[in-house]
């Protein structure tokens, strides 16, 4: 038995409190490509938006198109029928982006202004 | 330059006991879940996805600027990974960590402040292997070992062996006396200091003046092909055509000087961080063999080993 075995050992766990409510906007060109790659699957997915650490400037975003998770914990906002999630523990981080899709053959894609960063990388997926 | 003239007016650490122990003031934290491997990795300089039971890896976190931050040792205990850091900067490094996590990913980080701690024991090898458990030859041990409850791992600076052993503060005193009876003398924090200056051992002293992790010598610290980590653009653009403009050495002077900021006769900016009796560590933004300030006169040399704490 290893030092953080053992019964009645347990350390406390540290959990992120700051919780804000979450307010997004998302362009027409943004929303038009949400439903083009939901395909009508509108009522049963829905985007996430969240933040991770790493990159080159602390934190990455992800974006993902997924099937609606247990809501809790979650915000979530309707952009003309698509659902885009946030969840609590990345609130603080994300309040206030505003989401757009670019249609360029170069830089052209879903792209993310985040009032909080105080820096972005140059690929535009990492800021801090 | 010749160490030599650096480290030979070593007194603390000449005048040591032939076992001693230090209580190092370390922050330690716990992380655990089936992504935690992959959470910390993200925020490291090194690579740490194939590290395995028991081995350890010492790594820096850096800021988007590529300025050390903090410096972790971080060991695997099976599923676990214990994260031992400076409690000066204990309680923002733990914030990156938890803002960090993904909302899909399984990570749960715990405070292990005050219940776990690390110590250190130096010895010389006769002594100490004759009381680790376990087979020991004269090499430094890379993987961390069991003993009872408790995890140590030996390494052999300049004939001594340090054992570092992680342990439940609460039965440090019971440890100590069971294993060493009352042989072992307790250090305090200048002999430590001593210790680690002699043994290009650097600490919290060194790593609070926002420097980059070359300027301290710590490149084996930093893995630029692991992938994006906050400070790697500034880390690889260094390495392909950067010009480092300070560099850390060890000092020896004819008296002791104090902590700060000087500039030297010769006009180079010298910042002590570290001074015990006559020695220390110095970051200067030239190289200088022998510093002179105001009535000081210092020889410097360059770190052979260099390690975290």
């Amino acid at each position: 038995m290893g030092i953080l075995g053992g019964e009645g050992f347990s350390l406390p766990v540290i959990t992120q409190t700051e919780v804000v409510n979450v307010r997004i906007t998302v362009t027409e060109n943004a929303i038009n490509q949400m439903k083009k790659t939901m395909q009508g699957d509108e009522e049963t997915h829905c985007l996430v938006i969240s933040a991770q650490s790493g990159g080159c400037s602390g934190y990455l975003y992800d974006m993902k198109i997924i099937e609606k998770p247990d809501a809790q914990n979650f915000q979530i906002q309707s952009f003309e029928g698509v659902e885009v999630y946030i969840h609590n523990g990345d609130s603080s981080l994300l309040n206030g982006l505003e989401l757009d899709f670019k249609d360029t053959l170069m830089g052209g894609g879903f792209n993310i202004t985040n009032p909080n960063a105080s820096r972005e990388c140059g690929c535009g997926q990492s800021f801090g | 330059m010749h160490l030599e003239n650096v480290v030979a007016v070593n007194l603390l650490v000449d005048n040591m006991a032939d076992k001693d122990f230090f209580v190092h003031n370390c922050s330690i934290t716990v992380a655990e879940g089936k992504n935690c491997i992959e959470h910390i990795n993200r925020l490291i300089t090194s690579n740490i996805i194939s590290i395995s039971n028991l081995e350890s890896i010492d790594t820096l976190i850096c800021n988007a600027n590529g300025r050390i931050t903090d410096s972790l040792q971080i060991l695997r205990v099976q599923e676990q990974l214990l994260l031992l850091g400076n409690s000066e900067v204990a309680e923002n490094t733990r914030k990156l960590i938890v803002s960090g996590i993904h909302w899909n990913e399984d990570v749960r980080i715990m405070n292990g402040d005050n219940i776990l701690s690390k110590i250190s024991i130096i010895g010389s090898e006769e002594d100490l292997v004759k009381i680790i458990p376990g087979e020991h030859n004269g090499k430094n041990d890379n993987n961390w070992q069991n003993w009872g409850e408790n995890y140590f791992k030996k390494s052999i600076h300049k004939g001594k062996i340090k054992i570092d052993i992680i342990i439940k503060t609460s039965e440090i005193d019971r440890f100590m006396i069971d294993n060493f009876s009352s042989e072992c003398k307790k250090l305090g924090i200048e002999e430590w200091v001593d210790y680690r200056v002699s043994n290009g051992i650097l600490s919290f002293s060194e790593y609070k003046h926002n420097l980059l992790p070359s300027e301290l010598g710590l490149d084996k610290f930093v893995d630029l092909k692991k992938g994006c980590y906050p400070g790697q653009e500034i880390h690889a653009r260094l390495e392909s055509r950067g010009k480092l403009k300070k560099k850390i050495l060890r000092f020896n002077s004819d008296k002791e000087i104090q902590l700060g900021k000087y500039i030297s006769e010769n006009g180079r900016k010298v910042n002590i961080t570290t001074s015990v009796g006559n020695t220390g560590f110095l970051i200067i933004n030239e190289l200088e063999e022998i510093i002179k300030i105001d009535d000081y006169t210092l020889k410097s040399d360059e770190l052979d080993v260099i390690e975290i704490s």
